[in-house]
């Protein structure tokens, strides 16, 4: 107890002392948070509406003949085979005539002189939803056209493939940023806390010679870390919040809002990331002090 | 860390030595103990080597031969954590004071309490009273960069004695004072050193160390001369021969046993050192008869 007191009040005293430069360690771990919390931001989302749009993606697989009960089984096996799937379905010829002859509607007319099989079997296959899933349709689609019997597989191809480059040069985008913050935040509190130490360098030889613990004189500047990693994250992530809700607020009600809905972190994604910080900086204050400090 | 103190000594140095680069003999052979309680005055001009003793006691340099002992723990062996709780357990009062200018007087004095874990309320109140005593109550909130040097000094011996020290490595605790300061000083040592600390004082005022019964050891060059003793009446003893001086001719001068007789626990001491040193192989024969208390410091059991 005495202990924790005793690092609190010294942790207290060099934040009050070294104001500026805390303030700037500050700013810069805020604005770091920040880059990085937005661009994972708009990767979650963007995460988010490729999982939305899976809901209506399927593969249409053209069939030169219309197949048997067990060439349909054989398909099954085969399709199954790549990738596990969320449903195969077989469509005749004659239920493709049905499903075309609805779709025209009033226009239905148009099919009275043109015979009922004149559409291609098919297979819909509905991919199982899940992230990567983007990423593996072509493969699967290239694999499905090497199977014997089919015609041609169809599938937004060109929707998908611009999605998933999208998805990941996102993913280069929050893994630099993330690299970013790591840099930062480490390098800058290694900084901040060097400078604190060389400021205080004659308090801490004294320290050492009226008998001061290496706890002692270690933890308020870990202790600092942490406190600049937490408030800098908050920050951070407050100044994101901000700006999600004025983007929310500038553009409610605009077309499109329904199917791409941006939302905010959750309560545990906003943990994690404050958590990430505080370690972050804690760690890059720990590093400092054991390099300066020979105990 | 609780620090033991076996039997009685409380600094125990055998045979140390230290070269500074290229060839300074800070410190040559040196053997001296202070026994717990005691007030032992190491004197000397300046560059003698009474600072870079006090420096090797708290462990701040270390000796390049010899055997370091304090409160019963042998300095080089000692582990970091062990060797933090041994320097909260001892005051140290340095020559260059080693204020921190841009804090107050109380926050100075507060340091060494503050590593020891003190209570809020104890060092308000040690600083308080140590401030009256020292005659510094109205510099309490002052920067230390803005006091004189006498009061830096103070304050400095101040925050030395905050911790309830064992030991008190005191080096020129006097140089910047005035007579009645010093006399201030004086008796606030006296005072710690009756509830039983130890006091090693480095110092060239020979004004000081006329206290009756404490030790007066002289080193000169790096090297000790043989150990003398203030006696009752308070003079003090001058310093006999050296131990060199001995070594060299194998006997001790006629002049040098009438000196030492002349105080009784001063001739113990001195056939302390000589046995102690002779053991080390440092003396050669030396005939301890000449002497005459040989018998005595046996049966005490002296030396090392």
């Amino acid at each position: 107890m005495k202990f924790l007191f005793a690092v609190l009040s010294q942790t207290w005293r060099n934040i009050i002392e070294t104001w500026r430069s805390q303030l700037l360690s500050l700013v810069t771990i805020s604005l770091s948070v920040l880059i990085f919390a937005f661009f994972y931001l708009v990767y979650m989302n963007a995460l988010h509406a490729g999982d939305l749009l899976n809901n209506d993606l399927r593969l249409i697989v053209y069939l030169e003949e219309q197949p048997d009960h067990a060439l349909q089984e054989e398909y099954r096996h085969k399709i199954e085979k790549f990738d596990q799937v969320e449903k195969i379905e077989f469509v005749s010829r004659l239920e493709a005539y049905d499903r075309f002859k609805e779709q025209l509607d009033e226009n239905q007319d148009v099919l009275q002189e043109i015979p009922h099989d004149f559409l291609p079997a098919s297979i819909e296959i509905f991919p199982k939803r899940s992230l990567d899933t983007l990423s593996r349709i072509k493969l699967f689609s290239e694999y499905l056209q090497s199977l014997p019997g089919v015609l041609k597989v169809q599938y937004g191809r060109e929707w998908v493939e611009r999605f998933y480059s999208f998805i990941q040069l996102l993913r280069i985008i929050v893994f630099l940023s993330g690299a970013l913050l790591v840099l930062t935040t480490t390098f800058m509190m290694g900084h901040s806390i060097r400078l604190t130490m060389l400021t205080r360098k004659k308090e801490l030889e004294l320290l050492r010679l009226v008998g001061a613990s290496d706890n002692y004189i270690r933890f308020p500047f870990f202790l600092e870390g942490a406190i600049l990693g937490a408030f800098g994250a908050g920050a951070g992530l407050g100044a994101l919040y901000l700006l999600f809700s004025w983007i929310q607020l500038r553009f409610s009600g605009q077309e499109g809002e329904g199917m791409f809905a941006f939302n905010f972190f959750s309560g545990s994604a906003v943990g994690m990331i404050i958590l990430l910080a505080i370690f972050l900086c804690a760690g890059g204050s720990f590093t400092s002090t054991r390099k300066i400090i020979h105990l | 860390m609780m620090i033991e103190e076996d039997g009685q000594a409380m600094i125990e140095l055998i045979r140390v030595s230290k070269v500074y680069p290229p060839d300074i003999q800070a410190l040559a052979d040196i053997s001296l103990r202070v026994d717990k309680g005691e007030i032992c005055y190491l004197t000397g001009m300046s560059g003698a080597g009474k600072t870079t003793l006090l420096r090797m006691l708290c462990g701040i340099d270390t000796p390049d031969r010899g055997y370091i002992e304090v409160a019963g723990k042998e300095l080089n062996k000692l582990s970091g954590a062990e060797m933090q709780a041994l320097r909260r357990s001892i005051g140290v009062a340095y020559q260059d004071f080693k204020l921190l200018p841009e804090k107050t007087v109380a926050q100075n004095i507060a340091f060494s309490m503050e590593v020891a874990y003190r209570s809020r309320q104890f060092i308000r109140q040690r600083t308080k009273k140590l401030l009256s005593q020292l005659r510094l109550s109205d510099k309490v909130n002052t920067r230390a960069g803005k006091l004189s040097r006498g009061e830096q000094q103070r304050v400095a011996i101040a925050r030395a004695v905050a911790n309830d020290p064992v030991l008190l490595l005191a080096d020129e605790p006097t140089g910047n004072l005035d007579t009645e300061t010093t006399e201030l000083v004086m008796d606030l040592f006296h005072h710690y050193n009756k509830k039983g600390t130890t006091l090693l004082i480095a110092t060239h005022d020979h004004s000081i160390y006329n206290y009756p019964g404490s030790k007066v050891v002289t080193i000169e060059q790096g090297r000790m001369l043989v150990a003398g003793e203030s006696n009752d009446s308070g003079e003090s003893a001058e310093p006999t021969a050296s131990i060199d001086a001995i070594a060299a001719t194998g006997t001790v001068a006629p002049d040098t046993t009438l000196k030492a007789a002349k105080s009784g626990h001063q001739e113990n001491k001195l056939s302390d050192q000589i046995i102690m040193n002779r053991e080390l192989g440092d003396l050669g024969d030396i005939d301890l008869g000449e002497l005459g208390v040989v018998g005595d410091v046996r049966e005490k059991g002296a030396g090392v």
